[in-house]
């Protein structure tokens, strides 16, 4: 079967894609998650394909025209798609310092959650969401050089298989044909969750360093600058932007910004502490808590 | 390293300065320094980065804590005990390097 449906463009910070699949649903469905990043401009420089199925229920994942994944499940292609994205996300952005890090909106604090994979952004940010914040990322910011701006990149939310009980409702509805396509993670379009609002540019107002841990009680402290600045930068992607350029961005961000280090065992416990924060610096700045915060 | 001199091989009369291939970010009033492109990232404190601004290569040890010691009204032995762990960590990390030794004499007469 040859691919015929394509996915409008779409612009992942430096990186704009297209995804053609040879199914409508399919093609429906990644367009689906990816509706929450801007439109790209027509013809964009990425074309990803997704071929399929061969005899043996494998497909096949390409980006322009070059084989990525020869031959896997179909969750293991929509993963493997996904993943690749972000991978060119942070090879295609040269203009911003890019952090691995969730990033929401909190009542107008926009807050900044770096860390490496394993210590829960992803279900921190969606329970935030579920809480009423905006969503500019669960993966991915770019912070600009020039400017106070932090840039969302508003991907499908990632959830692994531990987290799907605490987000049951967030189970993504599939025709059931794609079911086999939904398996490894639950990739949830953040407008699935009531009331998000995607955001995607705003200086940043705080920055909190999330920890889990099961079960242990919440801890919130206060960061020193220079431990901030080694955080935050072990959380920074390499990328053409040279180690003192991130250095001197970072070191910015936490001198405009406060930082503190999360640790928290449950994740309503998490929620609660970082909406707590964020209440805290509202309220020490009178332009925060109702959106005055943004940038052109 | 005996257990008795924590800093030996260093002494006050040595001139110390930053290694040609450093880079040192400042946050606040702290720091961050590093060495070539893909070194570790080590923070600097307030006090640390007072020392490092000092460490010119032509200031002895001695000299800087001198001027430590009257700047901010510190016990000498005090100010000594600080200079010295924060050089000889850095000299460890490979992040200073000796520039010269001077004579005790010249340099008691300089550094009062």
């Amino acid at each position: 079967m040859s691919a015929v449906f394509t996915t409008r463009a779409a612009q992942a910070l430096g990186h704009a894609f297209e995804v053609a699949t040879p199914d409508r649903d399919l093609t429906d469905y990644l367009g689906d998650l990816f509706s929450g990043l801007p439109p790209g401009s027509p013809d964009p420089p990425h074309h990803y394909e997704l071929s399929g199925p061969d005899a043996a229920d494998r497909w096949r994942l390409s980006r322009d025209g070059l084989p990525i994944l020869e031959e896997g499940t179909p969750a293991h292609a929509v993963a493997t798609l996904l993943w690749r994205i972000n991978l060119g996300v942070i090879e295609d952005t040269d203009d911003l310092v890019l952090l691995h890090a969730g990033a929401v909106d909190l009542a107008g604090v926009r807050v900044v959650l770096p860390g490496d994979t394993e210590v829960g952004k992803s279900t921190l940010v969606t329970g935030l969401m579920q809480a009423g914040a905006g969503y500019f990322g669960d993966e991915v910011v770019g912070l600009d050089l020039d400017t106070n701006a932090m840039h969302g990149y508003a991907k499908p939310v990632s959830l692994d298989a531990g987290s799907w009980p605490l987000f049951s409702d967030l189970e993504p509805q599939v025709v059931d044909h794609l079911r086999p396509f939904v398996g490894v993670q639950w990739h949830v379009q953040p407008r699935a969750i009531p009331g998000v609002e995607v955001m995607s540019r705003a200086r940043p107002d705080l920055v909190v360093l999330p920890s889990f841990r099961a079960h242990a009680p919440t801890q919130v402290e206060p960061v020193r600058a220079a431990t901030a600045l080694g955080m935050l930068a072990a959380c920074a992607f390499k990328t053409s932007i040279t180690r003192e350029q991130r250095l001197v961005r970072l070191a910015r961000l936490v001198e405009q910004t406060p930082c503190f280090q999360l640790t928290y065992g449950t994740l309503a416990a998490g929620v609660d502490a970082v909406r707590a924060l964020a209440r805290a610096v509202a309220r020490s700045d009178p332009d925060l808590g109702g959106g005055g915060g943004d940038v052109g | 390293m005996s257990a008795d001199d924590p800093h030996e091989g260093l002494s006050t009369h040595m001139a110390l300065r930053s290694r040609a291939d450093t880079t040192l970010v400042r946050v606040e009033d702290e720091a961050v320094v590093y060495q070539q492109d893909d070194g570790p990232l080590h923070g600097i404190n307030p006090t640390g980065l007072l020392v490092w601004e000092r460490l010119d290569g032509d200031r002895t040890l001695a000299a800087v804590i001198d001027e430590l010691a009257r700047r901010f009204d510190f016990p000498r032995q005090s100010v000594t005990d600080d200079v010295m762990t924060f050089a000889t960590q850095l000299l460890d990390h490979g992040l200073l390097e000796v520039v010269a030794r001077v004579e005790r004499a010249a340099d008691e007469s300089a550094g009062g």
